[in-house]
């Protein structure tokens, strides 16, 4: 089935959850709504005539100063002071988060791609590791650099980064913390640091 | 979904079903530094002396922030980061973030035209990073088990490979060798004539490893029967590459959906057929590996057939390259499994989001099931038989 | 041993000696020669087998320590080893760390005592010498479990545990496998055993038909007697980095490695006196010319070489089929045996 087609099917079967179609990016895609993303899960893995049995990625977006015209300007990785705290750390950002779903049927060959937008205040979205056991790892990365929170994933805790970190860096208004527990985390290594410290003292 | 079983051995271990001595189970950790890990993974097992009861991966040992640093840098200068992900098959690392923007740019509207010469020269070069990859797989596999010899003799070809590589872009192992609209540099003559010699020798050596090891009665007992993973688990954890073929699933991006010149080659895709025991065990696995190697060879033998003798080896592309906004997501078949470049575009000389989907990160998810139930060689086997490197998983 | 005390008697300063003295000095003297034999044995072994295995893997071995290929590599080794710092792992048992890899070079050690280097040779040529040194061996299992409980690691734990039961089960083949030519021969005197081999080539027990098999079922057995590869799983070095020897640094390291190398010159040693005619050479005619130690030193040292080819050759195989090898194969084997030669001689009488 092409894209438009499993658009009209889920459009019949869910009107709800199904908000849109983009046919004019790249890859078309459907835009959903995030909450209702467990019941078109449950729906486009056990329908017969799609049958998507393989989920293959997770993404997440933070469409925090997204311009089309490209005019938008990245925000640098906040520089800190003496003191440890960022300078100009920058306005919170105010924008959605996204999540990006695809999805690939080994039975038909066809794959869908399945967009939402989340607000940045209420950052959260049903688990999908129940349907597809994969999710429960792409969730966590997720999770671990967005801070969008799975309601229903078995073990949502932090991927790659260590258990007491603070913040979701990969979003666009993360402000890089100074230190990790007495490491730091710019600039010189701390032996040398505190040798030039010391150096400077006893000079 | 079916739920993985206990396999048949563990059930009928002593210890099992009824446990008249109460033991406590031993947390242990196995790794970051272990020495058949494949780099820095952290596995928690609790077990009870020998059988695993559970294994938790620990992931981030590697991580370097690679997406974060996407938003930052230019398209081109991506590529370079894209080497240190899967490294020891960098150059497919690179076709795939290529691939991804250069698709992105022609859905967006701009005209991305590869010449026929950078095409042949792309898939030769791939084809030979996905045998130097899986000679390390099977190498290292060898050593996990206690075979230490065929190491060295994969080492030993893999050498002529990285010496072809050298003669071609300089580097061994991070290659940036792809770019957008081609590759940087052509292959010398001399590059060519090596790999012609390398694609006479490498099959003969084939046969002397499949002789050592993959026949070798104590290999087989090592891997046949253990770490079975049946077709549904497989395709519902996302497992792909030699993982999910090993599993009977006849699933192969270069001959299924195929980018580049794909389309035009004749090979044949490696399934795993449980000749040696259940079908989906690790022996399957490392098969389909093997085969893949001898299949990569036809496919370089065709592609130097089919190159035209001279030609241009990139598009014609803007200095500072601007991809128009756009959003796609894009797959390549890559030695370890399906490498997705998930790319945003807001029209800027840098990406807004690029993600990758890592085959490897995918495929040791499913260790948490496979590890259930086996002994710890078991587990060493079946880690060596996912093929992982840290480097992607982490990115 | 008789022939050393002898020997001892004639030098200037026994004169007048107590003979019990003597005696002592004698076996004080016998010990120190098998030491420095053992030390200097374990050293060319160690070399050897970085060769063999360096060209195995299509590569040198050692070529730069000692201009020619490396020879000096072993003393460099062991000079390294000596000069390391000696590191103890926290809350280590103190005892028990310590005494590891004493106990299980003197496990190996005591072996050489009944060794037949000759017919004079000898150290104690004990009636039940067989026996004694598969007693003696068994030493080494209280060495491995010490060193793995003392060094206070889940991992040479696990090693430890694998060793002590590999080398507890498989030294029941082994000593079934030498039954059938004990049975034979009558007596488990060492010296007696190759004396029953004299004579021309085929008079050697291996080329006997149930002793063929009985051989080959010693070489295995042997192989996992001394951890080594296929059956090396205390030490696996990729799942256990070192197994039971992963904490050990310095010369209590050297230890475990002359242990482990002498262990293995023991175990090829009585294979040869017990099935490959010891110190004769199978020619009657050349025996008057070679010094019977040369030969028997000879042919051990072949032994070795067969196990080091085999580590570089095979994968190593996993505990339980380990287990199940000896006891659902090798044990019925063995006593199979037994039970057939019995059953021959009874035919045949």
């Amino acid at each position: 089935m092409t894209s438009v087609e499993i658009y009209e099917h889920l459009r019949e079967r869910m009107p709800d959850a199904v908000v849109g179609y983009e046919a004019n990016s790249a890859q078309p895609a459907i835009l959903i709504d995030a909450e209702e993303v467990f019941e078109l899960a449950l729906l486009l893995r056990d329908s017969e005539k799609l049958s998507f049995d393989r989920l293959l990625v997770i993404s997440g977006v933070d469409w925090e100063g997204y311009d089309e015209k490209g005019k938008g300007k990245h925000r640098k990785i906040a520089q800190y002071g003496e003191d440890g705290k960022p300078n100009d750390p920058g306005p919170e950002g105010t924008g959605d988060l996204g999540l990006y779903w695809y999805l690939h049927s080994m039975k038909y060959r066809h794959s869908i791609a399945l967009k939402a937008r989340i607000a940045r205040d209420k950052a959260s979205a049903p688990s999908l590791a129940t349907i597809w056991p994969t999710a429960a790892w792409a969730e966590r990365e997720i999770f671990d650099f967005y801070g969008i929170e799975f309601s229903g994933h078995p073990d949502l805790r932090r991927m790659f980064l260590p258990e007491d970190w603070e913040g979701y860096p990969l979003r666009k208004d993360y402000p890089m913390p100074a230190r990790y527990h007495d490491v730091p985390l710019e600039g010189l290594p701390l032996a040398v640091r505190e040798n030039q410290q010391s150096q400077e003292e006893g000079a | 979904m079916t739920d993985l079983q206990l396999s048949e051995r563990t059930a009928t271990m002593p210890g099992d079903q009824a446990r008249p001595l109460k033991s406590d189970l031993l947390h242990i950790n196995m790794g970051p530094q272990h020495p058949s890990t494949h780099g820095v993974l952290r596995l928690f097992i609790t077990t009870d002396g020998e059988i695993v009861h559970t294994v938790t991966p620990y992931l981030g040992y590697l991580h370097r922030c690679a997406e974060k640093i996407a938003e930052g840098t230019t398209w081109h200068q991506y590529i370079v980061y894209t080497d240190r992900m899967d490294y020891l098959a960098a150059m497919n690392c690179n076709w795939g973030y290529c691939e991804a923007v250069e698709q992105l740019m022609r859905a967006t509207g701009t005209e991305v035209e590869i010449p026929e010469y950078a095409q042949c020269v792309r898939v030769i070069i791939a084809e030979l990073n996905r045998i130097a990859s899986h000679l390390i797989a099977f190498g290292t596999y060898g050593l996990d088990l206690g075979a230490m010899t065929p190491f060295f003799y994969a080492l030993r070809e893999r050498e002529a490979i990285l010496n072809i590589f050298e003669k071609v872009c300089g580097a061994r192992l991070m290659y940036s060798y792809y770019d957008i609209g081609g590759v940087k540099w052509d292959i010398p003559p001399d590059a060519m004539e090596e790999i012609k010699l390398f694609l006479k020798i490498f099959p003969k050596k084939l046969v002397e490893y499949n002789a050592l090891l993959t026949e070798n009665k104590i290999f087989v007992e090592r891997l046949a029967n253990v770490g079975v993973l049946d077709r549904e688990t497989a395709i519902a954890y996302g497992c792909t590459g030699p993982v999910l073929r090993g599993s009977g699933v006849d699933w192969d991006l270069r001959r299924d959906e195929p980018w580049g010149i794909y389309d035009r080659f004749d090979f044949e895709v490696a399934i795993g057929r449980g000749q040696m025991g259940t079908l989906g065990d690790n022996w399957d696995r490392y098969y389909v590996r093997m085969l893949e190697m001898e299949q990569s060879v036809k496919i370089i033998e065709q592609a130097i057939a089919m190159m035209p003798a001279e030609g241009e080896i990139m598009a014609k592309m803007p200095r500072t390259l601007k991809v128009a906004p756009g959003e796609i997501f894009v797959r390549t078949e890559a030695p370890k499994g399906e490498m997705g470049f998930h790319i945003i575009s807001d029209g800027g000389a840098e990406a807004f989001r690029c993600k990758t989907r890592s085959p490897a990160f995918h495929n040791l998810h499913v260790l948490e099931k496979l590890g259930e139930g086996q002994m710890i060689s078991d587990l060493c086997a079946t880690i060596g038989s996912l093929d992982l490197v840290l480097g992607e998983i982490d990115r | 041993m008789d022939a050393l005390r002898e020997w001892l008697a004639t030098t200037p300063m026994a004169q007048g000696m107590d003979p019990e003295l003597l005696t002592g000095l004698a076996m004080l003297t016998f010990a120190s020669l098998v030491l420095v034999g053992v030390a200097l044995a374990a050293m060319i072994f160690i070399w050897c087998e970085r060769k063999i295995a360096g060209y195995m893997q299509s590569r040198y071995g050692p070529m730069y320590t000692g201009r020619f290929h490396g020879w000096l590599q072993s003393i460099a080794d062991g000079v390294k080893l000596l000069l390391k710092e000696d590191i103890w792992p926290a809350n280590a048992d103190k005892l028990l760390f310590r005494i590891g890899p004493l106990l299980v070079f003197t496990g190996a050690f005591l072996g050489y005592a009944v060794l037949p280097f000759s017919p004079t040779w000898v150290g104690a040529n004990l009636d039940i010498g067989l026996l004694y040194a598969f007693a003696a061996s068994s030493l080494v299992v209280t060495g491995v479990l010490a060193a793995g409980w003392g060094s206070n690691n889940k991992w040479s734990l696990f090693g430890a545990m694998r060793g002590a039961a590999q080398v507890v089960s498989y030294e029941i083949p082994l000593g079934l496998a030498v039954l059938p030519i004990v049975m034979s021969v009558g007596t488990l005197n060492l010296s007696q055993l190759i004396i029953a081999q004299q004579g021309y080539i085929w008079n050697w027990h291996v080329f006997n038909p149930i002793f063929f098999f009985a051989f080959f079922l010693y070489l295995i057995s042997s192989l996992a007697e001394v951890n080594r590869l296929p059956f090396d799983l205390p030490e696996t070095e990729s799942e256990l980095v070192s197994g039971y020897h992963t904490e050990y640094t310095g010369m209590k390291f050297a230890f475990f490695f002359l242990g482990e190398y002498a262990d293995m010159f023991v175990v090829s040693a009585i294979a040869v006196t017990v099935f490959l005619g010891g110190w004769y050479t199978g020619i009657p005619a050349v025996d008057n010319f070679v010094h019977p130690a040369v030969v028997f030193i000879g042919k051990s040292v072949l032994l070795v070489m067969v196990q080091i080819w085999l580590r570089w050759t095979l994968p190593r195989l996993r505990v339980d089929q380990l287990m199940f090898v000896c006891w659902k194969v090798f044990i019925p084997a063995t006593l199979g045996l037994v039970f057939l030669y019995g059953l021959s001689r009874v035919i045949l009488r």
